[in-house]
């Protein structure tokens, strides 16, 4: 069994030999006096520490450093107060977390059990952090797998029609071979397909190519590469561009990362338009947002109790269909570049649809601040999201936003 | 014999177009719309022998709810609906029959079974036994 390190910042000598001999009784314990700040923080310094004891006096010099000590490393150590009689009621309305109990000198017998628990706990603590550590590694992990899975299922996708329309041409061909005109014209379009099939590979590599610095990328540059990745899937479905550009902003990012949260939002907005529609790409500057984007569809619309839980992970408005990664993903992204989400949603037959709106800004005074609470309580779990409602009950006012 | 009359829904023009003149080789009368509930409506004014939707293009739910206005709008026609080649063949869909989306060969097969061998695929019959018998005839006896 290891020993446990304890050090016990004590300006009373007494005190310091009483804890020692009613630990060394009970417990395999290496027990440190400090008796300053100075010497407690080289204490800390020259290995790992199960437990603090301290008293009254050096108590929130001690938090203090504990507490500096957690920031910096992620590594809690627990602290005992030990303390006498009269500081003891005093201390007690004291609540810092990493008090975990106080004692005062008339209480010694109980000091054993406090410490192996504090120390029990604490461990239990530490491993539960790193199960928590490993499940966020595994979460990130299985995000890039899911982003891998989109690229090969769209360019799956995306080649299939032309690679049918390769076999079918060429299919042709051999039942006509006794017409060369025939033939030739069949070969003139497979060679089209073809052709097709190599624009397609190439926008979605150059699409999915990041770099691994920060640079300046254009919104629109963005926006358009994104147009050029789904053409064919906007063209089938007959879905309108309707194209906005009244800023050149450009902001400091990965253009990956910001290609991966719009793009989701252009994919989901094409999901929503079956049978087709106009998407709005807009692209200015306001007085809060520069730049602003908002990407707004007339699709089916999102249902109301869908709304407050957008962005949460794994939840999904796809059923089957969807992983609930997409707008999780977008969500991250654009609170990595503190930008806020408002989105506007609408069922209604006729006047249905959804428009996002993306507010990048270095103003944070009036796009961080949460509009009421009732509002951040439906979207706890990014206090930058805002979500709203067209024409029904809106759920938050002063914007002037419709869907397209 | 009359020639088959076949309507193909899909999204996608340039394979909707190389369908057509795949099935127009085999003797057929091809009428062709987007796979939207209003252009099959706008279609269906007039008999058709068979519906050919493809479910990759516009979606397995959405092709089966094509497959069910078809049979509202005019029962007694045939419907074969395309879907992936990774999945398996839906046990309860409206389609008289479900066709793995494989390539030409396959598809004007199983259309040709539907529709009790209207279909002239003679000449590709006829290549895919000269096939059968040069490899029969490379076989070691």
């Amino acid at each position: 069994m290891t020993r446990m390190k304890i050090v016990q910042w004590e300006n009373q000598p007494e005190r310091f030999l009483s804890a020692k001999q009613v630990l060394q009784q009970n417990m395999a314990a290496e027990h440190i006096a400090v008796g300053s700040a100075e010497a407690f923080r080289s204490s800390l310094e020259s290995g790992p520490v199960d437990l603090v004891l301290a008293s009254g006096s050096v108590l929130a010099d001690a938090v203090a450093q504990l507490s500096a000590l957690e920031e910096a490393e992620h590594r809690r150590i627990p602290l005992i107060a030990f303390v006498s009689t009269e500081d003891k009621s005093r201390l007690l309305a004291t609540s810092d977390p990493i008090v975990f109990d106080v004692i005062d000198i008339s209480e010694l017998d109980r000091l054993p059990f406090s410490v192996t628990r504090a120390v029990a706990l604490n461990n239990s603590r530490e491993a539960t952090n790193s199960e928590l550590e490993a499940a966020k590694e595994l979460l990130l992990s299985s995000q890039k797998s899911v982003a891998i899975g989109r690229l090969l299922v769209s360019i799956a996708h995306e080649i299939n029609n032309p690679l049918e329309a390769i076999a079918n041409l060429l299919f042709l061909g051999q039942r006509n071979v006794s017409d060369p005109e025939q033939v030739a014209r069949c070969l003139r379009m497979a060679e089209g397909e073809l052709q097709r099939v190599g624009d397609i590979t190439k926008q979605i590599l150059h699409f999915h190519r990041d770099t691994k610095t920060v640079q300046e990328v254009r919104l629109d540059d963005v926006l358009e590469s994104i147009v050029s990745l789904y053409r064919n899937r906007l063209e089938m479905r007959q879905i309108e561009i309707v194209r906005q550009y009244r800023s050149q902003a450009s902001i400091l990012a990965h253009p990956g990362e910001l290609r991966q949260a719009f793009s989701n939002l252009v994919a989901n907005a094409i999901d929503a338009m079956p049978h087709g529609g106009k998407l709005t790409l807009r692209l200015r500057d306001t007085r809060h947002c520069k730049p602003s984007v908002t990407i707004a569809d007339q699709g089916h619309g999102i249902a109301p109790e869908a709304l407050p839980r957008l962005g949460e992970l794994l939840f999904t408005t796809k059923g089957e269909g969807g992983t609930g990664f997409g707008l999780w993903v977008t969500y991250q992204i654009l609170k990595k570049y503190g930008a806020s989400v408002r989105v506007h949603s609408s069922t209604r037959l006729g006047r249905s649809g959804t428009t996002f709106m993306l507010c990048f800004s270095d103003s944070d005074s009036v796009v961080v601040k949460r509009e009421d609470e009732s509002l951040s309580q439906m979207s706890p779990r990014d206090p930058l999201a805002r979500v709203g409602r067209d024409d029904r009950g809106t759920l938050e006012g002063g914007h002037n936003a419709k869907t397209a | 014999m009359n020639r088959p009359r076949i309507l193909i829904l899909n999204d996608d023009r340039r394979l909707l177009e190389t369908r057509k003149m795949l099935l127009q080789d085999c003797g057929a009368e091809v009428f062709t719309a987007r796979g939207s509930e209003e252009s099959l409506r706008a279609t269906l004014n007039d008999p058709v022998d068979l519906v050919l939707i493809d479910a990759t293009n516009v979606g397995l739910e959405h092709g089966e709810k094509l497959c069910a206005l078809v049979k509202s709008l005019r029962p007694p026609e045939c419907i074969a609906l395309l879907v992936k080649p990774e999945i398996g063949i839906p046990t309860e869909t409206i389609a008289d029959r479900v066709i793995h989306r494989t390539g030409p060969r396959r598809m004007l097969v199983e259309i040709n079974e539907l529709l009790d061998g209207r279909l002239d695929v003679e000449l590709w019959e006829k290549k895919a036994d000269d096939e059968d018998e040069d490899r029969s005839m490379g076989e070691p006896t």
